[in-house]
């Protein structure tokens, strides 16, 4: 049995935590990287790997290249069900560890 | 002279520049290029431009040129986590696997030896199955890893930086345990409380759970 569940880290929950904020739906992987501050090297594997698992989707910009004058960006964005599975993955693992550290 | 040293200064530092600048683009195109012909070859078409099109939207000259590098990187981890590409998977049930067990179960022993102390954890059926789990993990992880090893002294030197930049990468994204490390003077401070023991051992034998054993079956064939 092949499990695809993503990996926890705490870089692939700067990246959840990024695309769930209210504040832009959509976000290319050099405004996520600049968001979250990790480098490119880091940042695709954990886009590729979300991507996979059901946890993200994305599309390319709906805009002409040739008009826009530059390569097209890929647009990410948080599923339904990356959203339930990323919350419940902060809950399980971050939560708890918090209560006995600082309680 | 000073004054000789310092024009020829100038000058060689602004013709540096404008050097670096006027070449930076083609460098960070070759970069990129490079490492989308290392990826796997379902991966090279949509990548392609989409990592033409994050250097683009990146401001600078020397941040183009990181980012590009970092591509170089990304491709390591992509390779090895892409299940078409059969050579590198073996090294992903060869190396990866063992190299992250291995630390995670080092990580591991120091909290449950923390919670082993306690005379009231001692007959969990549960704490007792989490730690025979570890024990094992730990005896097939050595195995491995010495077999890895050996096997990756046949490996040519490209192959062997990618598999070192990934347990690099992977010891990195073990913060959960360094965070649990945090957990263990807590823990034994307030041992004394029965209750209060029994509550924090069944949360964390569920985080031991899933951060430690997050896929047995997909490495360990159980």
């Amino acid at each position: 049995m092949v499990n695809n569940e993503p990996r926890i880290t705490t870089q692939t929950i700067k990246v959840l935590a990024t695309l769930m904020s209210p504040v832009q739906e959509e976000m290319s992987g050099a405004e996520i990287g600049r968001a979250t501050k990790l480098s490119s090297g880091t940042l695709y594997p954990i886009l590729l790997r979300l991507e996979e698992a059901g946890w993200l989707k994305s599309h390319w910009e709906a805009e002409d290249p040739h008009e826009l004058g530059r390569p097209r960006r890929r647009l990410y964005q948080v599923t339904g069900v990356g959203m339930r599975k990323a919350r419940a993955a902060f809950r399980d693992l971050v939560l708890p560890l918090k209560e006995f550290a600082w309680r | 002279m000073a004054l000789v040293t310092n024009l020829l200064t100038a000058a060689l530092s602004k013709f540096l520049g404008e050097e670096i600048t006027a070449w930076s683009p083609r460098v960070a195109a070759a970069l990129v290029k490079a490492a989308v012909n290392r990826l796997p070859e379902r991966r090279k078409k949509r990548l392609s431009e989409e990592w033409q099109s994050h250097v683009n939207e990146v401001p600078g000259t020397m941040a183009k040129l990181v980012v590009a590098v970092g591509f170089l990187a990304a491709v390591c981890k992509i390779r090895l986590e892409d299940p078409d590409d059969v050579d590198i998977k073996v090294s992903l049930d060869w190396l990866y696997a063992p190299n992250r067990f291995a630390e995670s179960g080092r990580s591991a022993a120091s909290l449950i030896s923390a919670m082993s102390q306690s005379p009231q954890l001692s007959s969990q059926q549960e704490f007792k199955s989490v730690v025979e789990a570890i024990e094992l993990h730990a005896k097939q992880s050595q195995t491995l890893l010495h077999e890895a090893l050996q096997k990756a002294d046949t490996w040519d030197p490209e192959r062997r930086r990618c598999r070192f930049k990934f347990v690099d990468s992977m010891i990195n994204e073990l913060d959960y345990f360094r965070m649990a490390r945090f957990v263990k003077p807590r823990f034994s401070q307030i041992s004394r409380n029965a209750d209060e023991v029994t509550r924090m051992t069944v949360k964390l034998i569920e985080i031991v759970k899933k951060t430690i054993i997050p896929n047995p079956s997909n490495v360990w064939g159980w």
